[in-house]
């Protein structure tokens, strides 16, 4: 086995002979104190390196112990001894002050072995921070709003008295949540009802709903039902306008995109195409629009009776709808 | 502390830089809904048919059954939505769809030859708003 090893951080050590070293220092009439002072360490240190039997040092204290006992280093190192590893480290803290740090350019190079694990290290090193480093670009380049829309979904038409739903969409291309101010102003005959998420009701003329919100993901859905005034008169036309305010401070509202105005109409909000009925697609789009809402009543029950049955008609009297069979 | 003790594993540390690399959030892409529609048994009395959904699921499936026309249904199961015995045409209504499976069965007061029935899954997809129709046969 070499006698030579490295400690932590590529620092080598040697095993050295302490009988032979006491042996060799008292032939040469030295003491402790001159060998310690040439050698750098304290006298405690001189002396546990000669009572121990194989004693691990550093290789550079090795060298100097050799020169001041006037013999080659070979002739102090022990060869073919087992390295008891935790000697030096595992010496009282005055050894670590008397035996200071020797500088990295007077080490010997370590051996490949070793070499190749660093550079594995190193590059996992560099790749871990490039990874870190992308992901930090990644956050601040989401750090404002970024591009933000809104877009309303309405019917086109609706029976007054009737509740029909409204979906906001909001996005943004920014990956940051921030807070956002959603206000919707509704045509002045029209009575809004519940609102997902709940909004805040300004009630005056024309009627003004509000929302303060955060967006995170991206993407983020209000809604809210609203009915027209019974006494609205059919085929009047009632319009929507709306903005979406990101930091108030820096920031005009955005208008909001998408359907804005709503005709009063005999048939139900779900008949699209107002033939009277509500077939497959009309009932599958108004359940992909707005059936993944939770909560939001809607009037499904009275959507499934249209469309399983024949068709429907306005009742002006009882101002409710007939079914057909 | 030995110089053995210190060291790290480079298999690990590979393996933890790639654990990093592909847990970063990767751009969501809308992909097309993937429903399909198998009969389990499509003669005799009892009709079963099998409706598997994969994600991203649409909310809502129609699923159109066609028998001959006057068929007498003893049950059926859910409920159909809508019948119309002259036509043969019945409809289930399947909201809050997520994926998964779903068994749709009838039994009929007299039995049906193979090849007299079909079907057909409607359904809108979450991503294109495309209405599709999907044919079954057994």
């Amino acid at each position: 086995m070499d006698s030579e090893k490295l400690l932590a951080g590529g620092i080598p050590m040697v095993n050295i002979d302490g009988a032979r070293i006491r042996r060799l220092r008292e032939e040469k009439g030295l003491t402790q104190l001159y060998v310690a002072t040439v050698v750098g360490v304290t006298t405690d240190t001189i002396s546990r390196w000669e009572n121990r039997r194989y004693p691990n040092i550093k290789k550079e204290n090795a060298v100097k112990l050799a020169e001041a006992l006037e013999v080659q280093m070979a002739d102090i190192i022990e060869h073919g001894q087992p390295v008891t590893p935790a000697e030096e480290p595992a010496s009282p803290p005055e050894t670590t002050a008397a035996e200071p740090a020797t500088p990295p350019s007077a080490l010997p190079l370590p051996k490949p072995r070793f070499a190749s694990q660093n550079i594995v290290v190193l590059g996992a090193a560099f790749l871990l921070l490039s990874l870190a480093g992308l992901t930090l670009i990644w956050w601040y380049a989401g750090d404002s709003e970024g591009q933000v829309t809104a877009f309303r979904i309405l019917p086109a038409h609706a029976t007054p008295g009737i509740p029909f739903p409204v979906l906001i969409e909001v996005t943004t291309s920014a990956s940051r949540p921030f807070s956002l101010i959603l206000k919707e102003t509704l045509p002045p005959n029209c009575i809004p009802a519940q609102g997902k998420p709940q909004f805040v009701f300004q009630e005056s003329n024309p009627p003004v709903l509000k929302w303060i919100g955060k967006i995170t993901g991206g993407h983020a859905v209000y809604s809210y039902l609203a009915k027209l005034k019974p006494e609205t008169e059919m085929a009047s036309i009632h319009q929507f306008t709306g903005g979406v305010t990101v930091r108030s401070d820096d920031n005009p509202s955005i208008p909001m995109a998408g359907a804005d105005s709503l005709q009063a109409s005999f048939f139900h909000w779900a008949d699209s195409n107002s033939d009277g009925r509500i077939d497959d697609e009309e009932l599958l789009s108004v359940y992909e629009t707005y059936g993944g809402i939770e909560g939001l009543k809607f009037g499904k029950k009275m959507i499934e009776e249209i469309w399983a049955a024949d068709g429907y008609r306005w009742n002006q009297e009882t101002r409710n709808y007939e079914i057909l069979q | 502390m030995t110089a053995e003790k210190i060291q790290f594993s480079a298999p690990g540390l590979l393996f933890l830089a790639l654990l990093v690399l592909f847990s970063l959030p990767a751009p969501l892409r809308a992909g097309e809904a993937r429903v399909s529609g198998q009969y389990l048994s499509g003669a005799g009395q009892d009709i079963r048919l099998q409706i598997t959904v994969a994600s991203p699921a649409p909310s809502t499936l129609i699923v159109i059954q066609n028998l001959p026309a006057g068929t007498v249904i003893e049950t059926s199961s859910p409920a159909f939505h809508q019948y119309d015995a002259g036509k043969g045409e019945g409809k289930w209504l399947l909201t809050q769809v997520r994926p998964g499976r779903y068994l749709l069965s009838l039994r009929l007061v007299h039995p049906v030859a193979a090849g007299a029935i079909g079907g057909e899954i409607r359904y809108k997809d979450p991503a294109s708003g495309r209405l599709t129709n999907l044919p079954i046969r057994p």
